[in-house]
């Protein structure tokens, strides 16, 4: 999905969050948005998600102002935060990935994915019952399932760990190489196992650099 | 023998069978609609519905009254399931407005229609059957209670099997909605008017 942001400019009351931001994302891009904690990573995502309302600058979802824009059913998003849903929903995780499908998906694509998330033994169990690191796993699956042409990941890898990050990364790449528009936010640093193109880095002096992954050195398939 | 009375009036008195009636199908009709209210975390909108009805109530017999005739004061259903749905849209109106404490739309529906309820009913000045009013009883249940019921049902379980995915994954998580193609403006909307048309029935039974 092609993403125009132009001149977005975004405040909470009086504090400038988001300042002047123009870029744009092609189809297929995988953008890691890196900075320190308050420096407008999460901000920008509500923004792209519509639920902060943009007033100053205008995104652009295929050419469409994000106002009028209705087709969010082509938005994968995984929260940073999980405390938005109902913990005493007694719901499993195969009931959760069933009620959320738009189509019809393939049994095997739901095992597969949950296999490579390292969460396929959890299936029939109650949600509440899940740790953290588990349920942000879940909602990976959830928002992969429905073949999103927009993957948003709001640090997804926080409450994972260091064994399963590495099942993560290897699903995240794999969308990406299957064409899936990535938008991934991350504090951390170790970026380097992702295959992301561009990288946005937000300053919390309102700063912001947006570039293109520095090619990697030549290989021999290039000779 | 009173339980043995109570099955042999089942067979015999008309009442009887159609508060047996009404009641198998509020039984079926109330937790499939107050289990979502529960899960939605709207306990008190119940209480508050049942009393924003008593405008509809009290207008009837104040319609009654001042008009002189008693096709208000016979069916003070209609009204009643007209105001309940007014309240749940008012409700709603203030859930919007007040964002953050969203729970204080209800108190001010609820005062709000307890005092219109009051003023009704000293105008209309007829107090000695009052009790029914408030309260109703399911031995008065009429013929077009039950069918008025026998519809609301239907339709409620139609809407909970034509979404059945929508009504769980709102339950689950609302924040997701927006991603599965759900309105969840709409879906709020639906779900209101048709809890507030089911309180109304409720109260008068």
């Amino acid at each position: 999905m092609l993403i125009d942001i132009n001149n977005l400019t975004f405040a909470y009351g009086h504090k400038v969050v988001l300042h002047d931001l123009s870029l744009t994302i092609k189809p297929g891009d995988f953008v890691v948005v890196s900075g320190k904690n308050g420096s407008g990573k999460s901000t920008l995502v509500k923004c792209l998600l519509g639920i902060n309302s943009v007033s100053n600058g205008l995104i652009f979802y295929n050419h469409e102002d994000i106002n009028y824009f209705k087709k969010w059913t082509d938005i994968g998003y995984v929260p940073q935060k999980f405390d938005d849903f109902n913990y005493e929903f007694p719901i499993t995780v195969s009931e959760i990935l069933s009620v959320s499908k738009l189509r019809k998906t393939s049994e095997a694509l739901k095992l597969k994915l949950l296999d490579d998330m390292g969460i396929l033994e959890n299936m029939n169990d109650s949600i509440n019952s899940l740790s953290g690191g588990q349920i942000q796993r879940v909602f990976v699956v959830r928002a992969m399932l429905n073949h999103p042409r927009l993957l948003i990941l709001d640090e997804p890898t926080a409450s994972i760990d260091r064994k399963n990050v590495e099942y993560f990364r290897k699903t995240v790449n794999r969308l990406h190489a299957e064409g899936v528009t990535i938008l991934l936010i991350s504090h951390e640093q170790t970026l380097d196992e992702l295959d992301y193109t561009h990288e946005l880095h937000l300053d919390p002096s309102l700063e912001y650099t947006y570039k293109a992954r520095p090619l990697p050195p030549p290989t021999e398939e290039i000779a | 023998m009173i339980t043995l009375s109570f099955f042999s009036d089942l067979f015999t008195e008309s009442f009887m069978q159609r508060a047996f009636l009404a009641g198998v199908m509020l039984g079926v009709l109330a937790p499939l609609i107050g289990s979502i209210v529960i899960i939605r975390r709207l306990s008190f909108i119940a209480d508050t519905l049942g009393h924003f009805s008593l405008v509809g109530i009290s207008l009837s017999l104040f319609l009654s009254y001042s008009l002189g005739n008693e096709i208000f004061a016979d069916r003070p259903l209609f009204l009643g399931i007209f105001f309940s749905v007014v309240g749940g849209l008012l409700i709603e109106i203030f859930r919007r407005y007040y964002k953050s404490y969203k729970e204080i739309s209800m108190p001010i529906v609820m005062s709000l229609g307890t005092a219109v309820s009051a003023m009704f009913f000293s105008l209309s000045k007829k107090t000695g059957s009052l009790y029914n009013y408030l309260f109703g009883s399911i031995l008065t249940v009429t013929d077009y209670y039950i069918v008025v019921i026998a519809i609301t049902m239907v339709v409620v379980i139609l809407l909970y099997v034509l979404f059945f995915r929508q009504i769980i994954s709102v339950s689950f998580e609302e924040g997701n909605a927006k991603f599965l193609g759900i309105n969840l403006n709409f879906f709020q909307l639906i779900f209101i008017i048709v809890l507030s048309v089911v309180v109304s029935m409720m109260k008068m039974s």
